[in-house]
């Protein structure tokens, strides 16, 4: 048993490490290092910077991508989906399983997840979000977390929780120095072609525009004749759509198991706050902040530290601009 | 009619609630301006105008569901302008609802006691208060029911118990006799002399002008936020600027 | 009148009594009292403890416990929240911080981080509900809050980071097993403790219900503009709902750090633990007293069973909550615990329509 003082002064130890740590001395450091060093490295032009900016654009279109199908719900149906980082599980599983049994390109895959997911999502939005679509705003999220639940498992059933890979060694290429993993550039252009795709789907056709009407103003679609019930299942199936995409173009660069969605999932959700509701290029831009701050924070700060920023900004955002950088304005 | 012509109305009481050059602007629209009102303790006074004259914008500064952006509210001498609801309603000042908003999945008897509990944190006590004054709007004997399941008439009901549980020296009700039957508000112009008659002065906002006409001792008409007359109902009516308001765009159902 | 209709009048008598409450309350407790005997009583050589284990009772005591904490809040002033494995991981982190660096008592150490939690829910209150934060915001800032933590303690090597702490023997800060040093070497002892956590929360939360308070609660929870009209003062009484909650959420995190031998930031702090903490009450009936016992009495046996049964069939639990979640939010919103009025009303107008035909 330790004696009095001595107990003091180990509790001393321990308010001074702990507690404060994040506040002062050894705990600010933390911070303060890698951002002197990450200034250092600005005023010598280390090269290295070049190699994260692009590895953060990388990383950052991928984000956006997983975020599209779910500002996209978030935004016509106001439902909070979180059944979304499982979609994109299913987007991986599905790309995995047609190249490595039927010998299918990966890259013909994802179409093909495209078309998988939305068909899942119909039935997941008539099964489970339909019925309570009127209800409070927790019963949609229990429902959709229990659909989250439901299909994680399903495929950990299935599969086995071990982590699968696509076969596909597209290597990488020099660009200037800068190292470029061939994986995650047609992640990228997948990426940025998908979001150009669907922004045109939404601003020039019929279907896309009643789309963006119901995100706009519900009441209202419903009054000038829009179908809202045949809107929101066809956004939920468009939305899990987008995540089969993403999912199918991260299983081209990345090892997954059933759970890989989680952190995506979450990552997402603060992507689609940062954008703003229902935004398009709200999403592009929330995914490149979160993406550059994992990636230069992977770098500069230690562990998973990074994921720490990314939460704060999170807060942030939701006390002082829950509608997001976009405003919402724009589906 | 301006405040001089008030000044000149010979009023009884001491003044309670004062309203001076109250002015509410939401996001470049004007939607009160220069509201000067006061009442003074026992008065009934009505308050009218066309739609969207600004009749219960008044109402929510004057109550703290959001504070005036220019002017003051005093009641009994201490400013309430800026004060949040509740501190507001713990002053002495309680308002009913245009749209009933009865907490639903509480009984009668609990809506009113939530109203009881600002004079004492016993819930027999405010048991009792509430019962008393459900027996007044007369829904004692529903008081273990859901409010949610209540009609629109006796909801309205239940939420003059809840406001008068408060005990409070005065009383908003927005538009609480619309929807009502004839008897109904028949009903309620009688509770609203009772009222009175325990010295709890009312501001009532009001589309039945037969209604309002008959209960009031002085009459507060609106019209585009601005406050256009003030005075007896008779005189009121009377009052050019009055009838140019209403034949201006509302219906003379009265 | 028949036996049936005597029974149930005498039924309706006694619940109408002052003490009914109490009675109900004492026959409940001494039901779960009773439990690890009873799973033991052999019936024509089926033993039930044979798959309900005291493990799984202590389990689900230990989220029904949990469940009733986050109802304080979430079910009563009916701000959703989807962090509490924040205010969890916190009473079992500082526990096992102050029982290992500096020696202190696991009960005190329990009750520090239970003020610690409440002092984050306070700070969590304070920021989402003056910025008012409503439906989908709210949640996602809860789950944010839990999340940052999750991540702080990840990143704290002081806080031995991802490896988390491993329960140190009693003898290492000078106490034989016991009551005084809150570990045992069988599991009934931990059993009685995790039920007299139950019993304490649901007193208090009981108290709460019946005073002005509790009224107060619901009345936010109904609508806030409308309590505020009749002078509640709504932000205040929603901080001492998330700091009630948070306290008691936290004890048993610190209850869970002495019952199991590690505590990691991935298990206490887990995005799944926000679930299993608010589940029971969601099944069971939000809002009610009761309702977070039966809902867990109701998911965490069966899912633990499952996952015990079918060891390789990885998953089938989660799948089983999965199921829970979706079929109770869209056939019976208000939980298990609605189930027999429902059932009564059904049966008198099934009763009400013969009698008009007839």
């Amino acid at each position: 048993m330790p004696t009095i003082p001595e107990r003091r002064n180990r509790m001393r130890h321990l308010v001074t490490s702990v507690a404060a740590a994040p506040l002062q001395g050894g705990g600010l450091d933390r911070f303060i290092d890698p951002f002197a060093q990450f200034l250092t490295d600005i005023a010598n032009m280390e090269p290295v910077l070049l190699q994260l900016l692009a590895f953060g654009l990388l990383l950052g279109g991928v984000y956006a991508l997983t975020a599209l199908g779910l500002t996209m719900i978030f935004g016509v149906m106001d439902v909070i989906n979180f059944a979304h980082g499982v979609f994109l599980v299913v987007g991986m599983y599905t790309v995995w399983l047609v190249s490595t049994t039927l010998g299918i390109s990966p890259f013909i895959g994802i179409p093909i997840a495209a078309v998988v997911l939305f068909a899942l999502g119909i039935g997941v939005h008539i099964l489970t979000v339909e019925p309570i679509i009127e209800a409070p705003q927790q019963n949609q999220l229990i429902a959709t977390l229990g659909v989250l639940l439901i299909i994680q498992s399903a495929i950990e059933i299935i599969f086995t929780p071990d982590p699968q890979q696509v076969e596909l060694s597209l290597g990488s290429v020099q660009v200037g120095g800068v190292f470029i993993p061939l994986g995650q550039f047609y992640a990228l252009l997948i990426a940025l072609g998908t979001m150009l795709g669907v922004r045109a789907f939404l601003n020039r056709t019929d279907l896309g525009r009643k789309i963006r009407g119901t995100a706009d103003n519900r009441d209202g679609a419903r009054y000038v004749g829009i179908n809202v019930p045949q809107i929101n299942y066809l956004t939920f199936g468009i939305g899990a759509a987008l995540a089969g995409v993403a999912g199918g173009s991260i299983a081209l660069f990345q090892r997954f198991d059933p759970f890989t969605g989680e952190a995506y999932l979450i990552n997402a959700f603060v992507i689609v706050i940062l954008g703003g509701l229902g935004s398009f290029p709200g999403a592009f831009v929330g995914g490149l902040i979160v993406g550059m701050i994992q990636v230069f924070g992977g770098y500069y700060l230690p562990g998973t530290t990074s994921q720490v920023l990314i939460f704060l900004l999170f807060i942030g955002t939701l006390l002082v601009k829950p509608e997001g950088l976009f405003g919402g304005a724009e589906a | 009619m301006s405040s001089q012509d008030q000044q000149s109305l010979e009023r009884e009481g001491e003044t309670l609630l004062t309203v001076e050059g109250v002015g509410k602007r939401f996001a470049g629209l004007q939607a009160l301006e220069d509201i000067d009102m006061t009442v003074n303790s026992g008065e009934i006074i009505g308050l009218i105008g066309p739609n969207g004259a600004g009749k219960t914008t008044l109402f929510n500064c004057i109550s703290g569901a959001f504070p005036p952006t220019s002017g003051t509210v005093t009641l009994e001498g201490a400013v309430i302008s800026g004060l949040p609801a509740h501190k507001v309603a713990r002053s002495g000042l309680a308002r009913t609802f245009q749209i009933t908003r009865p907490l639903e999945e509480l009984t009668v008897v609990e809506n009113a006691m939530v109203g009881a509990h600002i004079h004492t944190r016993r819930r027999r006590e405010a048991r009792d208060i509430a019962m008393e004054n459900l027996e007044f709007v007369g829904l004692a004997d529903r008081a273990d029911e859901q409010a949610g399941e209540l009609t629109v008439g006796a909801q309205k009901r239940l939420e003059l118990a809840r406001a008068i549980s408060t005990r409070p020296k005065i009383l908003l009700l927005d538009e609480i006799m619309a929807g009502l039957t004839p008897q109904e508000t028949k009903h309620m112009l009688d509770l609203f002399r009772q009222l009175r008659g325990r010295g709890t002065s009312l501001l009532i906002i009001e589309h039945d002008m037969k209604a309002i006409m008959n209960i009031s001792d002085y009459v507060k008409v609106l019209d585009q936020g601005r406050g256009i007359a003030f005075g007896n109902p008779e005189d009121v009516v009377k009052d050019e600027r009055v009838i140019e308001a209403y034949i201006g765009g509302f219906d003379v159902d009265a | 009148m028949s036996t049936l209709e005597s029974v149930r009048e005498g039924y309706r008598t006694f619940d109408d009594q002052r003490y009914a409450p109490f009675v109900k309350g004492v026959a409940l407790f001494a039901l779960l009292a009773a439990l690890p005997y009873i799973i033991e009583i052999d019936v024509a050589g089926m033993e039930l403890a044979a798959t309900l284990s005291l493990k799984v009772l202590i389990l689900t005591v230990i989220y029904a416990y949990t469940a009733q904490s986050w109802n304080i809040m979430s079910g009563y002033t009916g701000q959703f929240s989807f962090g509490h494995a924040a205010f969890f991981g916190v009473g079992a982190y500082a526990t096992q911080l102050l029982l290992t660096d500096v020696g202190l008592n696991p009960w005190i150490g329990m009750l520090i981080g239970g003020l610690l939690a409440g002092l984050y829910g306070l700070v969590i209150g304070a920021l989402t509900f003056r910025f008012n934060l409503k439906g989908h915001y709210f949640a996602l800032a809860t789950l944010a809050f839990a999340e940052l933590l999750r991540f702080v303690v990840t990143n704290m090597s002081e806080l031995n980071g991802a490896n988390g702490y491993f329960k140190p023997f009693p003898r290492d800060y000078g106490a034989e097993y016991g009551l005084a040093a809150f570990q045992f070497q069988t599991d009934l002892p931990y059993y009685y403790i995790i039920l007299g956590f139950l019993l304490v929360v649901t007193v208090v939360s009981w108290a709460i219900k019946n005073s002005w308070v509790g009224l107060y609660f619901f009345a936010i929870r109904e609508d806030e503009r409308a309590a505020a009209s009749v002078g509640v003062p709504s932000f205040r009484y929603k901080l001492v709902g998330v700091a009630v909650s948070a306290f008691f959420t936290a004890l048993g995190g610190a209850y869970w750090s002495m019952y199991f031998n590690t505590i990691r930031p991935d298990t206490v702090f887990a995005l799944f633990k926000n679930v299993e903490i608010l589940l029971p009450a969601v099944v069971g009936g939000p809002g009610t007293l009761i309702g977070p016992i039966v809902g867990s009495f109701i998911v965490t046996p069966v899912s633990e069973v499952a996952r015990t049964t079918f060891t390789d069939i990885n998953g089938l639990d989660r799948i089983i909550y999965g199921a829970f979640l979706v079929a109770i939010v869209i056939y019976s919103p208000r939980g298990v615990v609605s189930w027999p009025s429902r059932a009564r009303a059904l049966w008198s107008r099934l009763k009400g329509d013969e009698e008009v035909s007839e």
